[in-house]
């Protein structure tokens, strides 16, 4: 017998003392989500913000996408980095050629990383370039109002180690993308997973923390020690 | 001032020897106290964001029932599905068949260094002694188990494994361990942590991690995280070897969504952790990075006996939250190590007879005080105190209670049920009082006041009291 036989005979010998009733689809059952949230008046952009924030993390709002790349400049002036990377989805390619110049006129190392498929080589290069990069730049799928966490997924021009290796994670959000809740993008996630079938889909909710020494929070333990979203 | 460290092993056979060296610790009182009441306080800021609380811990309960009622078909359902996203599911009966798989997917991919994330499971197996025994340096990644390895001890908190500790200690610790200058700050022993593990992230050849939920329906594993390091341990490494117990299931996404909103307020006062990473399974073609190689190892290990027994079943919801242990009294004064296993505070008291057996940790059911606090904490609904109280009855049905406490419990049980007795007995008691008391004035009973303190007797009953009053009028 193998062990997933043994372990399925064990289950069932179990379960054959009590009465199991039938399955039920919890789906369609309407889940009650009164919470306080959604009763607030308060736009739901502006309680996005204030989730992220709360969350550890820092939240800015864009008219235009030129109003947030001269911020990003600005912010790259800054931090004073050496190493940027960049994700090109179809929002942040019409940003690359500008942000490029400015990266080379600043003396910035910069990585933009177009949807293409990579060989083993340019891989392992560009993980290489990862684990010394001080910020990224990527685009979220979806944003939670009540919590102030965003939906990024693995995919072809976005490395899973960009949101990981770099000190600063800058994510950018269009503004149409914000939920009440995970609940109510459901429908978003399910659609993704049956289209594109990423390796991974990962909640961010503010910068890597811990409090595991004396219940003293500490943020940067693994992950990033920045996490700053922008809505435009 | 430092803890003292007692020789007795931690094992729930030594629970009155551990508990002894640890209750009149006022460091580890203290560091207790603090973490426990921060976390419950930070808890029930964010539980008030939800009215229906109640009815959301309900429909936990039964998505649970459920899916444990039908176990095999879920199981088979989140195999054939993880299947289909690539991913290579195992079956383990019992500890020693788990450590093997993972010992062979490690041997085979000629692993030196492997990355742990937390995993509750993988402590239950003891799978790091077996790595390391056949040469695999074994690193712990998340930062307190990272403390706790380094200390050579094991976690005592489900979700803050170095709770026992002070900076003082832990700065000593890594000053020792890992020769650098001494410090005390979180901040910079932090930094630390997180510049020698970074290094092991990058070159690590597999990485093991726990499992939080196991998505039926999508065939997908989901970690729940703060420091990042879940995520590093799962995506950095060629080789990814998930490691979860049998009744971690979930039906679909829409039930992961309802428990997402429950683990993280329960464990640590959070509305969401850092990370949630939902996992379908290794790198796709067309992706940058990830690993090339997805394992999931599903273990038994005891569970099955959990089912069987009607009373117990229950105990498979729990979600590894860790309220239970926040809230309960007994915890809060003997921290989670006095339980000598890992899992501690009141569900582990229902686990570690379980899986250890019930003769070697027949204590543990004992002690609770059965105030019910952690049942009624418990996101999902787990009757966990009622548990408690029948595994007592079964240790006293297979002679595990000593005949002294059965002759005492005799004659309690004949003053209870006799009025004129149980009056006599409490005047009784007040008079032959003053030969016990000592100088601060609380009452020395052998043995047991080795570890409690009995407050001193008042000098007239309740009844007399009230009598007394009554007549006056």
């Amino acid at each position: 017998m193998t062990s997933k036989e043994k372990i399925f005979r064990a289950i069932t010998s179990a379960s054959g003392q009590s009465h199991s009733p039938d399955k039920v689809d919890f789906t369609t059952r309407p889940r009650d989500n009164h919470s306080n949230f959604q009763k607030s008046n308060e736009d739901i952009i502006h309680r996005y913000m204030n989730a992220v924030e709360r969350s550890g993390g820092k939240a800015f709002r864009f008219i235009s996408l030129d109003e947030m790349l001269s911020w990003v400049k600005e912010f790259i002036k800054k931090d004073q980095c050496s190493r940027i990377y960049v994700s090109l989805d179809e929002t942040l390619c019409r940003l690359a050629e500008s942000i490029s110049k400015f990266a080379k006129e600043n003396d910035v190392e910069i990585k933009l990383h177009k949807d293409e498929l990579l060989t083993e080589s340019q891989r392992v290069e560009l993980r290489k370039y990862l684990e010394v990069t001080d910020i990224s730049l990527t685009k979220g799928l979806a944003g939670f109002a009540d919590t102030g966490a965003v939906a990024i997924y693995s995919q072809a021009g976005e490395a899973r180690a960009a949101t990981l290796l770099p000190t600063t994670h800058i994510c950018i959000l269009n503004k149409e993308n914000i939920y009440h809740d995970m609940d109510t993008a459901l429908p978003v996630l399910e659609k993704l997973m049956i289209e594109k079938n990423p390796s991974a889909i990962t909640f961010i909710c503010g910068p890597s923390r811990t409090a595991d020494i004396e219940k003293v929070l500490v943020t940067g333990v693994h992950g990033p020690k920045n996490f700053i979203l922008c809505i435009i | 001032m430092t803890v003292q460290k007692t020789d007795t092993p931690l094992r729930p056979e030594n629970f009155f020897k551990l508990v002894e060296g640890r209750i009149h610790n006022i460091q580890l009182r203290r560091n207790l106290k603090r973490a426990t009441s921060t976390s419950l306080l930070k808890r029930s800021e964010v539980v008030a964001d939800f009215e229906n609380w109640e009815e959301m811990r309900t429909e936990a309960y039964e998505i649970k029932k459920q899916v444990i009622d039908h176990l095999s078909d879920y199981l088979e359902e989140f195999e054939n599905n993880a299947t289909k996203n690539g991913i290579t599911v195992h079956y383990a009966v019992d500890a020693v068949e788990a450590r093997n798989l993972v010992l062979d997917i490690c041997e085979r991919c000629h692993a030196k260094t492997v990355v742990k994330a937390k995993s509750m499971v993988s402590e239950e197996i003891d799978l790091r002694h077996a790595l390391e025994k056949i040469g695999i340096e074994t690193i712990e990644t998340d930062l307190g188990e990272y403390i706790v390895q380094l200390a050579n001890e094991i976690p005592s908190h489900i979700t803050a494994p170095a709770l026992h500790k002070s900076r003082e200690e832990i700065g000593e610790l890594f000053s020792e361990q890992l020769h650098i200058p001494f410090t005390s700050e979180p901040e910079k022993l932090t930094q630390v942590a997180r510049n020698v593990l970074r290094k092991k992230f990058l070159d690590a050849e597999v990485g093991i991690s726990g499992v939080n939920f196991a998505v039926a329906k999508t065939g997908s594993i989901c970690i729940v995280e703060n420091e990042g390091n879940a995520r590093l341990s799962t995506t950095m490494p060629r080789v990814h070897i998930a490691l979860m117990g049998i009744e971690k299931l979930l039906p679909d996404l829409n039930a992961l969504s309802l428990f997402l909103k429950l683990l993280a307020r329960s464990a640590t006062g959070q509305r969401m952790t850092s990370y949630t990473s939902l996992i379908n399974g290794p790198r796709r073609e067309t992706e940058p990075d990830g690993p090339d190689e997805m394992h999931v190892v599903i273990i038994d290990n005891g569970r099955t006996r959990m089912l069987s027994a009607e009373k117990l079943r229950e105990a498979l919801y729990c979600i590894r939250c860790g309220a239970c242990m926040n809230v309960c009294p007994v915890y809060q004064k003997i921290g989670g190590h006095s339980y000598g296993s890992i899992y501690s505070g009141p569900i582990g008291s229902v686990l570690t007879p379980i899986f250890n057996g019930i003769d070697k940790a027949k204590h543990l059911p004992y002690a609770s005080s059965l105030c019910g606090a952690c049942s009624e904490i418990c996101p999902v609904k787990i009757d966990i105190h009622h548990m408690l109280l029948w595994l007592r009855k079964r240790v006293v049905e297979r002679k595990g209670s000593k005949l002294f406490e059965r002759v005492i419990f005799r004659c309690w049980m004949l003053a209870m049920r006799s009025k004129p007795l149980y009056e006599f007995s409490s005047k009784l008691l007040r008079w032959f009082s003053p030969i016990m008391v000592t100088k601060n004035e609380s009452m020395r009973i052998p043995v047991w006041s080795k570890t409690r303190d009995f407050p001193p007797l008042a000098s007239q009953s309740f009844r007399e009291m009230w009598f007394r009053n009554k007549t006056n009028k």
